[in-house]
Parts: C-alpha cells; structure tokens; sequence
C-alpha cells in the first residue's frame, strides 16, 4: 500500500503550484503501468491525505499510460498494456522503455 | 453577482482556472536519492538495494555473506516495519548492521537513507528492502544497482505476477536451490517468467543453506566493488 505515500506526494507536489486561498477542484495524474501504482488503492488513499488541506474534496482523475517500447533492432514502436519487454514487431528484446514509468501530475483545475 | 459562477458574493474575483504542470509526482523522493547517489559516488560507495517477498531469504543470504565474504568489508541497513529481528540474526554472523524500523510504511525511501548515512563507512553498501514485491520498487535509494530474490518455493512466475520489481533489477538471485528437488519447479519456466519482464537482468541460482552458486554472487560483489 505504498499509494498511500504516492497519494501525499501528490498533495505536497501539488500545493507548491497554487497560491493562498486556492482550492484544488480536480486533479489529473498520469500513472505509467511499470510504476507499480494501483488505481483503485491511490483512489482509495486520496481523499485520505487531502482533509483539512486545499485539496480537500478534490476529484482525483487517474490516466492510465501504457507501455511504449522503442525497438532498438527494428526502430519499432510497441505499445501494450502488459508489462513484457519484447518487441511486438521482430521480437527482439533489444528494446528502450519510453513510457510506462511515469507519475505525473498533468494538471489541476484550482479556484 | 460574480460574473464566473453567478454567486452570491458581489465583485468576488474568484474563477477556475487550469494549471499544467507534467511535474513528477516522486520527485523530492528522486532528489533525495540524487543526493545519495552522489554521496555514494563521493565516497566511493557501492550501494546495493536488495528487494523480495518476504521469506525468500535476503537476511539468509546476508548471514551466509558476512561469514564468507572476506574480499572487501561492508556495512548492511536494514529495512522492517517492526523489531530489530533481521539486524540482531545479522550482528551474530559478524556483520556490521544497523536497523531501520518503517512503522506505518511498507518500504524504504531515500530520505531514510539520506538519515544513516553516517553510519555507512565501509566501500560497500547493502541494503535489505523491506520484504515486499510491490512497493519498494517504486521508490529510488539512490543506489548503483538492484538485486532482486526469487525464492524456488515461491512458484516459477512471481516475474511475471509482479513485473515492476523484477523488471527493474540488474541481478535477479534464485534462492533456496537446495529445496528443488523436494518441488515440483521447473527451472525452465521460472527463467521465461524473469525475461519476459526483464530479458537483460543477470541471474543466477543460490542455496545460503548449502552454498551453492554462493560465489557468483561474490563474484557479482567483487566486480561491482572493484569498478
């Protein structure tokens, strides 16, 4: 359950953009499949970490990003939502991971 | 009447707006371990960050090294979320240990790292994780390489059931070979399951019990601490 702890690291990451007074209406997250975040536990451990600061009844929107491999040997691209390290196209294991590893506040919507 | 949401509040300047940011969510954690990594370096510190499931014998395979492993002295942190178990079976084996008790969280984190720095005098480093498949893997010590265990009793996919961790390692260690022919595990099978996920990890197969394959990984600690 170390979503809790991505949970308060949204909050702390996020309070550093919004000024005084500012209340956070919704925020969107990007969250790579090789970042071994669980949607449903970071969902869970939101609302959590968020009383009593200006992100409090903040909607949590949560983006699910695959993986995207670079093929070094066939200069492909896979993309797929499971985590296997194999081009899809030569089947080489010759690969660059170029998303999929990400947590990312994209954006807030404050008022 | 605010003119952006028709409230009540006459002349009220408050209204929506977007920010974009793409700021990385662990990103004071990545600066610590930045940090570390580079007082690693400064030091000339390798640090190893060694990950599992609990029970697939990282303090077995620790007590085995210290009474072994003579080529270069290291110093070893440990990470539990309760008692000091882990490091008192490790100080009786000779090894120079010191506890760190995460209470509430089920792994390490740089800044915990960042706190026993001092305590770290020797030229290698190794750090037992918290036993956990998920969670450590997420966060970053600042260390120069991962080392992750894969007991044979576990069953021959855990790779593949929890990639991030197994994906991440630049040394993927098969312990408790001794118990294999008391198993129905298929070797075979076990080694697709780690490439699958990680096709490029080195990987080897131990017994801290019996001692065998003890010396690749020994032969793993030297190269690392002679680079």
């Amino acid at each position: 359950m170390h979503e809790l702890s991505i949970a308060k690291a949204i909050v702390e990451s996020g309070m550093e953009y919004i000024q005084k007074g500012q209340k956070v209406i919704n925020i969107h997250v990007k969250v790579g499949v090789l970042s071994g975040v669980v949607k449903e536990a970071l969902e869970f451990a939101f609302p959590e970490v968020c009383r009593g600061t200006s992100f409090e009844g903040a909607q949590l929107e949560i983006e699910k990003v695959a993986l995207v491999l670079y093929c070094k040997s066939c200069h492909q691209l896979t993309r797929s939502e499971d985590i296997v390290i194999l081009c899809q196209h030569c089947y080489d294991t010759d690969v660059e991971i170029q998303e999929g590893k990400e947590i990312l506040i994209q954006k807030m919507e404050v008022e | 009447m605010c003119g952006d949401c028709g409230c009540e509040v006459a002349n009220a300047d408050h209204f929506q707006q977007t920010v974009h940011l793409e700021i990385d969510v662990l990103k004071k954690n990545n600066h610590i371990a930045h940090q570390n990594h580079h007082w690693f370096d400064d030091h000339g510190v390798m640090a190893i960050n060694l990950m599992s499931s609990p029970g697939s014998g990282k303090t077995a395979l620790l007590e085995k090294t210290s009474q072994d492993f003579k080529d270069t002295p290291f110093s070893i942190l440990v990470g539990d979320q309760q008692t000091d178990n882990d490091a008192t079976r490790l100080q009786l084996s000779g090894a120079r240990v010191r506890q760190i008790t995460t209470h509430s969280s089920c792994h390490l984190d740089a800044s915990m790292i960042e706190k026993e720095l001092d305590f770290v005098k020797e030229k290698l480093l190794i750090i037992e994780n918290v036993g956990n498949l998920v969670c450590p893997s997420a966060f970053d010590l600042g260390e120069n390489k991962r080392v992750a265990l894969l007991s044979t009793t576990e069953g021959e996919d855990k790779p593949e059931k929890y990639p991030v961790l197994f994906n991440k390692a630049d040394l993927i260690i098969i312990t408790k070979s001794d118990l294999i022919p008391y198993l129905d595990w298929d070797e075979e099978k076990c080694l697709d399951s780690i490439r699958k996920v990680n096709p490029k990890a080195r990987i080897i197969k131990i017994s801290s019990k019996t001692g065998e394959g003890m010396n690749l990984w020994y032969d793993f600690l030297r190269e690392n601490t002679c680079a």
